[in-house]
């Protein structure tokens, strides 16, 4: 028998309902379906490996996104007009605070407001000497684009409350590229503030808070965001200790100022691991055609074969083809409109 | 198609009920993957069991249709959980 035939006959039997597959398409048998399944669950392993290795390969799956500071600022004041608050500005020094905080979260490799070693985010604005009565942050990763992204935080309301702040009056952004817990990801902080005008004399600060808004949800992924009100001024931050192994992290442009240069591409150097940028593929993506796929499959096998036991009349007991249909449709419906990343 | 559909309106009417109410919660949950991902494993776990009830209710149960029931339903929640990683 030529390959060609063979071909065709296999092709058949997995596809046409005929007498060797008990007129039924193979396709359609429970082993065949829990075959399908192993090869889901197999790729989706190996791909997840390969995106947390550090290897040539594993670099080229991560999130690459086309998230920048100007787009994060303009989404953010739309959200604000359409409830009719005044516009937040830009300001570099908070922005220049929340690229701290996001080297901080890369070289120390953690997913939350505050880091490992109990830095908050105000302990960021201090550093640069921003002086606020309020402050606020919100935190992005794994978004490809700024609608979605503000979207997410629109849906949750303690990131709202943040952005529907009407004490806020300037507002800071930072859009780092790095390897965050494993993962190739595009980094977002979002810092809100409003600034103490500045006096001659600079007073001793408070101990404590006057108010702090604490997450209230910590155990879903969902965390919500931080919102600490002071009525101080912040010290001078002692300068971070350097290690020998410095790692160049490269920030977005600069959003366009009118009273200030633009600024593209600034560097900082921050002490710890390594931190790569330039990921191709984002391996939600990969999964996500690899599901339309999967799906696209089973609804023309199912269409088919529906088609072909209709028409011949065909009697047997099995599964219900228009349920079958039903569900993947649902599913190819899901996987075409999901939209990923995670907020905090 | 239409006749299957005709005979089993009840059924089907569960059945199409429990995917819309899946859907608006699935979207509505976005972006807490951890809902999401219980809403995919319940969308799975309701269609094998209407699957499998729907067939006992027409004594056209065997355990070929029991687990062509639960291929479907872990292959579609299997998808489902894939892309909220």
């Amino acid at each position: 028998m030529s390959v060609k035939k063979s071909l065709k006959k296999s092709f058949k039997h997995l596809f046409h309902p005929r007498r060797s597959n008990n007129h039924r398409s193979k396709l359609l048998h429970p082993e065949y379906l829990f075959g399908l399944l192993g090869t889901t669950i197999a790729f989706f392993i190996v791909t997840y490996a390969i995106s947390f290795s550090d290897t040539e390969l594993g670099h080229i799956l991560g999130y690459a996104s086309d998230i920048t500071t100007d787009k994060v600022i303009q989404y953010t004041n739309q959200e604000r007009a359409k409830s009719g608050l005044q516009q937040v500005s830009y300001n570099p020094v908070l922005s220049d605070a929340a690229r701290r905080k996001a080297a901080d979260m890369f070289s120390a490799q953690y997913w939350a407001h505050t880091s490992p070693s109990g830095k908050e985010p105000w302990d960021f604005m201090r550093e640069v000497r921003y002086t606020y009565k309020v402050a606020g942050e919100n935190l992005a990763r794994d978004f490809l684009d700024t609608p979605s992204m503000v979207a997410a935080w629109m849906n949750s309301p303690t990131h709202r409350a943040n952005i529907m702040n009407p004490r806020y009056s300037e507002i800071g952004v930072a859009v780092v590229n790095g390897t965050l817990l494993g993962t190739e990801t595009t980094l977002v902080v979002q810092m809100f503030g409003d600034p103490v005008i500045a006096t001659a004399e600079v007073p001793e600060p408070t101990t404590s808070p006057v108010a702090v808004a604490q997450n209230q949800n910590p155990s879903a992924e969902i965390a919500g965001t931080q919102n600490v009100e002071e009525t101080r001024d912040a010290t001078r931050a002692e300068e971070a200790p350097v290690a020998d192994d410095f790692v160049a992290l490269e920030f977005q442009e600069e959003p366009s100022v009118a009273d200030g240069p633009v600024q593209v591409l600034s560097t900082i150097v921050v002490p710890g691991g390594e931190i790569s940028v330039g990921p191709m593929i984002a391996p939600n993506n990969l999964w996500k055609a690899f599901g339309i796929a999967v799906a696209l499959l089973l609804l023309f096998t199912l269409t088919y074969d529906g088609l072909i036991a209709h028409n011949r009349r065909i009697a047997r007991i099995v599964g219900k083809n228009l349920a079958h249909l039903a569900l993947f449709l649902i599913v190819l419906y899901v996987l075409i409109f999901f939209r990923g990343g995670v907020i905090s | 198609m239409f006749t299957e559909f005709k005979r089993h309106l009840v059924s089907y009417s569960i059945l199409f009920f429990g995917f819309a109410v899946f859907l608006v919660l699935f979207f509505m949950f976005w972006p807490d993957h951890t809902k999401q991902r219980m809403m995919s494993i319940a969308l799975g776990m309701f269609y094998f069991s209407w699957g499998v009830i729907s067939h006992v209710k027409t004594r056209h149960i065997s355990p070929h249709v029991f687990f062509e029931y639960l291929g479907v339903a872990a292959l579609a929640t299997f998808l489902l959980l894939m892309v909220t990683f």
